[in-house]
């Protein structure tokens, strides 16, 4: 028995030495020289390269794709970046990614958050983990992201989390592919345009969309937790709500709950074009769009400059 | 060992525990009743009693859903479905508890008279939910043996043999299923080519999701001091299908080998009642994995893969050749995917779609790595379980690597690194292991 004690203890001591060292330098060598891709590489370019733009805008694909920080010439002089990412990029994870970056003192003058209702506010609260993911990989970076992400987390991510490496799970060789590519990667102020023309063959509404009345609480709790942060810092925050083709992710009745509740704690910079209609014409044409959700470049630029417009009259 | 085995199976849902304790009870008495008749219709009445009982447990919750859908389609009284989740792992201890009460009629062993010794036999937590259907023969004894000491070979054996099973399961069949699941599920939007990928990665997935479990309840039992029977001999290397089945799921094809294949005559009484037998068996080891016409149908592929190889004598050519070596197992693979399409498939409908697709709509133009991050996982795993089955596990066991000089040393290091590999590739929010359906 003792030798078997012996065994395991030599085991688990190895296991902890090489995983704290393969992190560390991991961390140092190659994780924080990315500066492109959702592992983590975007947020590095941006905490790196961009932290003293005057605005940062924040939200998933739809704000990425939509919102061209150089045509917001209304909004801080166009000075920003759209820190905006496709696959996550909801309130949850850019709640963490807001502390993270106030934690490390990138404070900008504003924030312009792309909040989309359906759906998601309206998929299920157990989900929302996958938000916490992307940002693992900054978790020794932030004690306020660690302390967030190990209190919403349950025991066996916890003892996942115990081990180091674990921060790179599942995103070990993009971070690898990101970092051989790290010196063809071009000043860009986060702003992606999607080329092609949408093929509305096939397309119809999800039959769901009527159905999902039911809001997550964690979500809601993430907006005021961005709300709040936001004026913990000074930070001026607007709110901006995206078309989508066809409305196929509107839900009136989950804006004026949002809008109401963003407006009863201070909140009065709110874009409302989740509706389509009350856009002109030229962006309701599948020409404009990628996708169902997505504008292309030409549908962004309209976007982008009815936005800038539209923030010169409210001011 | 009781405790541990009973809280382990409530862990799922706890008043299930009754159902397993009642089969325990059926063929703890059968044996007994059989091994104390004096006559052979009595030990034969006990016998009847045994299978009855437990077939008709396992009937009741895996298969009645199945029989009353099928009556309803052939226009019988609508009889409504229940509503019933099926007990974890019943497929598995109840055939463990029926080759205990045949191999008691047999004369082969004697009926167990401990009550717990036998539940410990049928419920031992490591193999519980998804075998190896262990032998009473091989099982019963070790248990019997109290004072069994844990040793350092049989713990650290165990110890990276898990691991070992772990990394198969986690970093090589959960990655491949988010592979398979996105074509399977949206087959009627994908391409022949991108059908196939996923069917010869449903092959590898199926492969690493049971294997890795089979190492897994293997290496926990070592642990402990129990030695289980070897459920997976690298059987994608097998060079005909015979040879497949005798290396693929070793507990349950020598089962029923042994329990249904003999006990229709075997191979005694002519070609034709042997191809009959052989069919008839894989029909109903189809009809065990699940209570789905797929199954059955699976099952009748692989009678029809065995009787055909027995028609032409296939197993009686061994090749010498390395090409020849190479076509041989890639037959076998082929003709295995192949039937592995309807044990993927959740209906007749999607599986006959999927084989028309992969045939005439192949579109190669239209093959896609779905995620260039998940795809190059993909690649890495089964590169790396490729080389270890070819170059270790083809030629060395477990024990034999931990005899060789400084063998426990290097099993120390490759554990270490297929927990890092684990850590970085694995899939954490694997899915859960395909045979705990059944």
């Amino acid at each position: 028995m003792k030798k078997i004690l012996i065994k395991l203890l030599i085991i688990i001591i190895s296991v902890i030495v090489i995983d704290r060292s393969l992190t560390y330098i991991f961390d140092k060598v190659v994780f924080s020289k990315t500066m492109s891709g959702e592992t983590g590489g975007t947020v590095n370019y941006l905490i790196k390269k961009k932290k003293d733009k005057d605005f940062l805008i924040l939200g998933s694909s739809r704000a990425k794709y939509h919102l061209d920080p150089s045509l917001l010439t209304n909004y801080y002089n166009g000075n920003g970046y759209n820190a905006g990412i496709s696959g996550t990029g909801g309130l949850i994870y850019n709640d963490l990614l807001l502390r993270l970056l106030t934690s490390k003192g990138i404070k900008p003058k504003a924030i312009m958050l792309q909040v989309d209702i359906y759906p998601y506010f309206t998929t299920d609260d157990e989900k929302t983990e996958n938000e916490f993911l992307q940002l693992y990989p900054f978790i020794g970076q932030s004690d306020s992201l660690r302390a967030f992400i190990y209190r919403n987390v349950d025991y066996t991510e916890k003892f996942k989390l115990f081990f180091h490496t674990y921060r790179y799970n599942g995103k070990f060789l993009n971070v690898i592919y990101n970092y051989a590519k790290r010196k063809s990667v071009k000043d860009n102020n986060g702003f992606v345009g999607l080329p092609a023309k949408f093929d509305t063959t096939g397309f119809r509404i999800k039959d769901d969309l009527a159905k999902k009345h039911t809001f997550s609480q964690a979500k809601i709790n993430a907006l005021l937790g961005i709300v709040q942060t936001c004026k913990a810092n000074n930070i001026k925050l607007s709110i901006v709500f995206s078309p989508s083709y066809q409305n196929s992710l509107y839900l009136p009745e989950g804006n004026t709950m949002i809008t109401t509740l963003l407006r009863n704690n201070g909140v009065q910079d709110i874009y409302d074009y989740s509706q389509l209609d009350s856009l002109p014409s030229s962006l309701q044409a599948p020409s404009m769009w990628k996708d169902a959700l997505h504008l292309n470049k030409e549908g962004a630029a309209i976007f982008s400059t009815i936005l800038n417009e539209a923030i010169a009259a409210h001011h | 060992m009781f405790f541990a085995s009973c809280l382990f199976y409530m862990y799922f849902i706890p008043v299930y525990i009754l159902i397993i304790f009642l089969t325990i009870l059926i063929d703890y008495f059968a044996a007994i009743g059989i091994e104390n008749s004096t006559s052979q219709k009595g030990k034969k009445r006990h016998l009847v009693f045994g299978i009855v009982n437990t077939c008709l447990v396992l009937f009741i919750f895996k298969y009645h859903n199945f029989f009353i859908d099928n009556f309803n389609a052939m226009g019988f009284h609508q009889l409504a479905n229940w509503r019933i989740i099926l007990p974890i792992g019943l497929s598995f201890h109840t055939f463990q508890s029926l080759s205990y009460v045949i191999e008691v009629y047999r004369g082969n062993i004697k009926a167990e008279r401990s009550i717990l010794t036998y539940s410990n036999f049928v419920m031992m937590f490591p193999q519980l939910v998804a075998g190896p259907i262990e032998r009473a023969n091989n099982l019963l004894p070790q248990l019997k043996t109290c004072d069994h000491e844990i040793t350092y070979k049989d713990f650290s054996i165990g110890f990276h043999r898990f691991f070992w099973g772990l990394f198969k399961k986690v970093v090589v069949a959960d990655i491949l299923s988010t592979f398979v699941d996105a074509t399977y599920n949206n087959y009627r939007l994908q391409p022949g080519s991108m059908l196939l990928a996923g069917t010869i990665f449903f092959a590898i997935q199926i492969y690493c999701d049971f294997s890795g479990y089979s190492d897994m309840a293997i290496g926990v039992a070592r642990m402990l001091g129990f030695k289980f029977k070897e459920n997976f001999k690298i059987p994608y290397f097998s060079k005909d299908i015979t040879e497949f089945w005798r290396r693929w799921h070793i507990s349950l094809s020598s089962w029923l080998r042994d329990y249904l294949y003999i006990s229709f005559g075997g191979s005694r009484r002519g070609k034709i009642l042997t191809y009959r037998n052989l069919m008839l068996t894989m029909l109903l080891g189809g009809f065990w994995h699940g209570a789905s016409w797929n199954f059955i149908i699976w099952g009748v592929l692989n009678g029809l893969y065995l009787s055909f190889e027995r028609a032409i004598n296939l197993p009686r050519w061994r090749p010498k050749n390395f090409i020849v070596k190479a076509i041989r197992v890639g037959y076998v693979f082929t003709l295995i995917s192949f039937s592995w399409i309807f044990f993927r498939a959740v209906t007749f409908h999607q599986a006959t779609t999927i084989i028309n697709r992969i045939c005439f709509h192949f579109k190669a133009s239209g093959f896609k790595f779905l995620d260039i991050n998940i795809f190059t996982s993909i690649v890495a795993g089964i590169v790396i379980l490729l080389g270890f089955e070819y170059f270790v596990f083809r030629k060395y066991t477990f024990d034999q690597l931990f005899e060789m000089k400084r063998g426990d040393k290097m099993l120390s290091i490759f554990t270490v690194l297929f927990i890092f590999l684990i850590i970085f590739f694995g899939n954490a929010n694997g899915s859960q292991f395909i045979y705990f359906q059944f």
